[in-house]
């Protein structure tokens, strides 16, 4: 009973309060500008928290996560530059409405589905935590790589007209992930003599070029828009319809891809945006009317619905067994363990006040992001009203400082500005970025991991095969992979019939 | 007309950022006469040196020959006489992310260090390549006290002697102390039927080859190689990125041992498992518990101490004022901070840290060459 009175009064001292609304707005501004994120954010605020209370410096940070999830959206909506790489499915449905002048009601959609699924991932993490961390460590490295596998499959969502080129996009994107020194040999490979690339292609820098750099340079030289210049109008609505619509009539996909991104959140070393990435293949899958990827209120949702679960999933290993989830919420552990606090059991009871303040917290947060996100809505949008060529200079310069700014280092500046003349040559020959950015995320994952169980197989002189049959999360991992590979046809042949069938209804009518 | 005036937009955003980054990146020590000495920007180093000349310290001096010959520097230096370092920011590059090991021992020194000396002692952050893209930028540096940085013999050693890609050699820096010690532990996977020594071994005897050790990064391949040869087994090292996925894979049983950083002891505890020992030559102060392996009987010693370092031909005087800053923090603040994040405060300084890096690369080059 004691500890319930302390930790609200923890909650609701007004600092804590405060702590919470400055992360989540910081956050959610760092995210929406393009080349800034939440991942360099709070790893530039980490320090600042060591000073203070624990359970205010982890919610300082965890408001910022949080925000930053959400953030990334709004430049993805209303500029086609997905701040983060967890956005880039939202921006493939949300820019084309915001072409339509249904910015506004792309914002709205996107705000209510992450704090939807903001609180979705959390519930599961104060109440679910010790079932399923047990869960999250039964993925070892033969899962893991099923599972990447398993992801690539979404390429086939992200093709747009033409499969070859999206999957020559995806093939581009694992090539990219093999550059630099390899973590298990220490052999360097693809650096063409080139220091810089030692590194290897971050995830960030190349988000960075591929998608702002690229866009601002695409709008600059005018490919791949065919009005050109106009300014776009701005349709308004009401939130609380978008929000009615958002629970009722995509209830089942705001469940659905929360679930999918709370999962992914819990298995470590994954993250926000393979999780945003599963649940719009999935939801994509589902389409029945062929208006995925011309501005479906779904993608948005689904999206933004499971990238803002999956906060909440990653603190859930890093609590209870201190194994971050995901790359930010390894930073967040750094916060966790400059107090001396050791995670696992003894964390929820030696200092229930501490891990109870914080996930109570959380969800304090999420009302935050909320209400900034519709506040901010009016004020977001007005950049529409801004000339692109006022924008350009700008996200130019957000960008390269937000690449320099990853390692403090040129080397990432010039890995963003070549991955911006990559975008800019994959828009000329029309073939789709977003899977060069999957096949990057996966690349590493479905290597390192397929070496790791390699050397384990055949240290014990195994066959590959049999060790995988012999886990049954193997097998039912490798059944999702086909059943995605087998929905994702038919979800192309569905599109192609609703095509022709529209084509021919448009030659009618002008006939 | 419009998309001619979009042109012109990027080719502004692009300036723009190109004369911010410039400024960030090479021109952070300007104002302080000190200047970044890579090659490609040696112009660019001589122009801040003439620049610092106007401030009229005892730093101009120094920095004339910022970008050419480094000996030279450190005896103009030295003919002043008297220091009146530091006179602005440090700069400290840490070669690792925000939120690990190496950067929480880095900044719970630089904290009270920064107290001490008076002048902002600020982190960098560049884990870019594992960190060598960090060190090279330490090495380049003028050896004037404003570019200092923090990683570990374990990491420098590892790209000198191991890696193909590595440019600098060890004597391209100036050891000023060692902050911490700690060494690496042998961990049984959660459940593991093997709880003692003695069972590890006869297990791994009667199956050569089939135990499979996790390693946080190709670094610990010389824990392992110690191990295997003091205690006259084979086992195979698997290669991981980063301690926490070592853990996360011996939390669910999917490898037989893991071989990690001290600083997961409390949280493998936490998870009841078992820890075989330590490969230092002496127990830990932060986990007095836990035996090392010598005692038992086994000569595996790998020590990490990360230091405090900077670009090779640092005056000595200056060396000797940081030495006795970091002497005064170790007295209060900068051992506390360490003790509450699990870290040993071992302040190795002169020729304690010589001697003991002499033995140490050694060792090391002999193993990984």
């Amino acid at each position: 009973m004691s500890l319930i009175v302390e930790v609200l009064t923890q909650l609701f001292h007004w600092q804590t309060l405060l702590v919470c609304f400055a992360g989540t707005a910081v956050g959610t501004v760092l995210g929406a500008i393009p080349g800034m994120n939440g991942g360099i954010g709070i790893a530039i605020m980490l320090p600042f928290t060591y000073s203070m209370e624990p359970a205010r410096g982890l919610l300082f940070l965890g408001g910022m996560y949080l925000g930053s999830s959400y953030g990334g959206s709004i430049s993805g909506i209303l500029i086609n530059c997905p701040g983060t790489a967890e956005s880039a499915c939202t921006t493939i449905e949300g820019y084309p409405m915001t072409r339509r002048g249904e910015g506004k009601r792309a914002l709205y959609y996107s705000v209510t589905a992450s704090a939807v699924g903001s609180v979705i991932g959390l519930l599961v993490l104060l109440l679910f935590t010790p079932v399923l961390s047990n869960i999250s460590v039964r993925f070892g490295p033969p899962e893991m790589m099923l599972l990447a596998i398993c992801g690539l499959t979404i390429v086939g969502s992200l093709t747009g007209k033409h499969v070859a080129k999206g999957l020559l996009a995806g093939l581009i994107g694992l090539f990219m992930a093999m550059i630099g020194i390899d973590d298990a040999t220490g052999a360097v490979r693809f650096t063409f003599g080139y220091k810089g690339l030692r590194g290897g292609v971050e995830l960030i820098p190349a988000v960075i070029g591929l998608f702002a750099i690229a866009e601002m340079v695409k709008q600059g030289m005018g490919i791949g828009q065919e009005e050109n210049g106009e300014i776009l109008t701005l349709k308004d609505c009401r939130c609380v319809d978008v929000l009615k619509e958002t629970l009722i009539r995509y209830r089942k996909v705001v469940m659905k891809s929360s679930l999918i991104g709370t999962f992914i959140g819990i298995l470590p070393g994954t993250g926000g945006a393979i999780a945003s990435f599963l649940a719009y293949g999935e939801a994509k899958g589902k389409d029945e009317e062929g208006t995925f990827g011309k501005g479906n209120p779904a993608g948005i949702i689904a999206s933004e619905a499971a990238n803002n679960a999956a906060v909440g999933g990653s603190l859930v290993p890093m609590l209870s067994l201190g194994i971050p989830g995901s790359a930010t919420s390894a930073i967040m552990f750094g916060a966790l363990t400059i107090h001396g606090l050791v995670p696992g059991q003894r964390l929820f009871v030696d200092h229930a006040d501490i891990a109870y303040t914080f996930m109570l917290g959380m969800f304090v947060t999420a009302i935050f992001m909320l209400l900034i996100g519709i506040a901010g809505i009016p004020v977001f949008a007005t950049v529409l009203k801004l000339n692109v060529s006022q924008i350009m200079p700008i996200v130019i310069l957000c960008s390269l400082v937000g690449a320099y700014s990853v390692n403090n280092s040129m080397n990432d500046v010039v890995v963003a500005v070549g991955c911006g003349v990559l975008g800019v040559a994959l828009a000329k020959l029309e073939m789709p970025s977003t899977p060069v950015v999957l096949g990057l995320i996966l690349g590493g994952l479905i290597e390192s991991n397929f070496i790791r169980t390699w050397t384990i197989v055949s240290s014990r002189g195994e066959n590959l095969l049999w060790y995988m049959v012999k886990r049954p999360l193997c097998i039912g991992i490798f059944l999702l992979t086909v059943y995605l590979i087998y929905a994702n046809i038919r979800a192309m042949k569905r599109g192609r019939e609703i095509q022709n069938s529209t084509n021919i209804r448009v030659e009618e009518q002008e006939g | 007309m419009n998309t001619w005036k979009r042109q012109m937009a990027v080719v502004f955003g692009v300036a723009l950022s190109a004369s911010l980054l410039w400024g960030c990146s090479g021109g952070g020590g300007s104002d302080k006469g000190a200047g970044s000495a890579g090659g490609k920007e040696s112009q660019k180093a001589e122009a801040s040196a003439e620049g610092s000349q106007g401030q009229g310290s005892g730093q101009g001096e120094n920095s004339q020959t910022a970008g050419s010959v480094q000996k030279e520097s450190s005896q103009a230096a030295g003919g002043t006489g008297e220091i009146s370092w530091p006179e602005g920011d440090i700069q400290c590059i840490v070669t690792a992310g925000a939120g690990g090991g190496t950067d929480a021992v880095a900044r719970a020194v630089t904290t009270p260090l920064e107290k001490e000396l008076g002048k902002p002692v600020v982190v960098i952050n560049n884990g870019s390549a594992g960190g060598m893209v960090g060190m090279e930028e330490i090495a380049a540096a003028a050896p004037d006290g404003y570019t200092l940085g923090v990683f570990s013999n374990t990491d420098v050693a590892n790209f000198v002697y191991g890696s193909d890609g590595c440019e600098f050699v060890l004597e391209d820096f100036t050891y000023i102390a060692g902050l911490n010690s700690t060494g690496d532990v042998l961990v049984m996977k959660k459940g593991s039927p093997y709880q003692t020594i003695d069972g590890f071994i006869a297990y791994a005897r009667e199956n050569p080859g089939a135990v499979t050790v996790a390693l946080p990064s190709t670094i610990q391949n010389l824990s392992l190689s110690l191990m295997n040869q003091a205690m006259g087994i084979e086992t195979t090292g698997v290669v991981y990125e980063g301690g926490n996925k070592v853990f996360a894979d011996l939390v669910g049983g999917h490898i037989d041992a893991g071989i990690l950083s001290a600083k997961f002891i409390a949280q493998a505890d936490e998870q009841g498992m078992t820890i075989l020992g330590l490969m230092l030559d002496e127990r830990l102060e932060t986990f007095p518990d836990i035996p090392t392996f010598q005692e038992q009987g086994y000569d595996i010693s790998n020590p990490a101490v990360r230091m405090l370092v900077g670009p090779k031909d640092i005056p000595q005087e200056l060396v000797s004022k940081i030495e006795d800053a970091l002497k005064v923090c170790y007295e209060g603040d900068a051992r506390e901070g360490l003790l509450t994040i699990g870290e040993s405060p071992v302040l190795r300084t002169g020729e304690e840290l010589d001697t003991f890096l002499q033995d140490d690369f050694a060792m090391r080059e002999e193993l990984l060459k």
